[in-house]
């Protein structure tokens, strides 16, 4: 992949870098540490490898510029996660339909054994695309959650909503992907998983 | 609490994750244990939520993203 500047059209911070404070090799630890998680957020927000790439970048460039002011290592990671998910927002408009969402009954799906089989026969693209279908409003916490590198509390002032908003939102994300999962799983036999993958979402 | 108000909490709930867990979720455990049918509820959400762990840990970063970070980077400094 070669160096580029972000496609989304964000101004690139100006220079007067924090490597200046920072050095190379510090920089490229922080990065080794958190560009593969930041990657999976940001391809379930971004639904395509590209513009998650871009946000990654895009975000490290902040950081480079602006991270100098975090003196608190323990709080690099969360900024880092607050930050690609402020730049997504950024990227594109909210709806509407994100804040009626917010008052959506919860559904009568329940787990079931079956289903737990269809997502561990699902390969990783597979369920990343069917994560990507959960609304946005409740596949960002649900992507969170799954990876595991924030505390709930982490969670909540990333998305900038009280934990209790973060646990209602995760049960009717979850409730939306089982919904997702269940109606891939009526497709005939031999299709176990007829998401269709994103491209890219392999692994390499 | 109702177990619908259960299934939130527990809905969230992550093996082995904070310390405050005991405050955050024993209530909605203990009555998952007394209830069947949420105890078994308890169980398939937790498989779910494994199985999606480990399916999104295994996707990797594009190749060369890494590199292409650091060098737009160093090339502000």
């Amino acid at each position: 992949m070669k160096p580029r500047r972000p496609r989304r059209g964000i101004t690139p911070p100006g220079r007067g870098s924090h490597l200046r404070t920072m050095s190379t090799p510090a920089f490229g630890q922080l990065v080794e540490d958190h560009y593969g998680s930041l990657f999976r957020f940001a391809l379930s927000l971004a639904r395509n490898p590209a513009d998650a790439g871009d946000l990654v970048q895009q975000t490290f460039l902040i950081w480079a510029t602006k991270g100098h002011s975090l003196n608190d290592g323990k709080r690099v990671k969360s900024w880092l996660f607050t930050t690609l998910y402020r730049e997504f927002l950024r990227g594109r408009r909210r709806t509407a339909r994100l804040t009626s969402l917010e008052t959506m009954p919860e559904g009568e799906n329940e787990p079931e054994a079956a289903e737990v089989d269809r997502v561990a026969r699902c390969d990783a693209a597979t369920a990343l695309a069917a994560l990507q279908e959960v609304d946005e409003v409740f596949r960002a916490p649900l992507s969170l959650f799954y990876l595991e590198d924030l505390s709930y509390q982490e969670i909540a002032a990333v998305l900038q909503v009280p934990v209790g908003t973060v646990m209602s939102r995760l049960s009717r994300g979850k409730t939306q992907l089982r919904a997702i999962f269940a109606a891939a799983a009526t497709v005939p036999a031999g299709a176990a998983c007829p998401i269709p993958a994103v491209p890219g979402g392999k692994e390499p | 609490m109702t177990n619908e108000e259960a299934k939130i909490i527990l809905g969230a709930y992550r093996p082995g994750g904070e310390g405050s867990a005991e405050a955050v979720f024993g209530e909605a455990m203990r009555q998952a244990e007394r209830d069947p049918q949420l105890g078994a509820w308890f169980a398939h959400s937790q498989g779910l939520d494994a199985a999606m762990r480990g399916k999104l840990r295994e996707l990797a970063p594009p190749p060369g993203l890494k590199e292409s970070i650091l060098a737009q980077v160093r090339g502000l400094s």
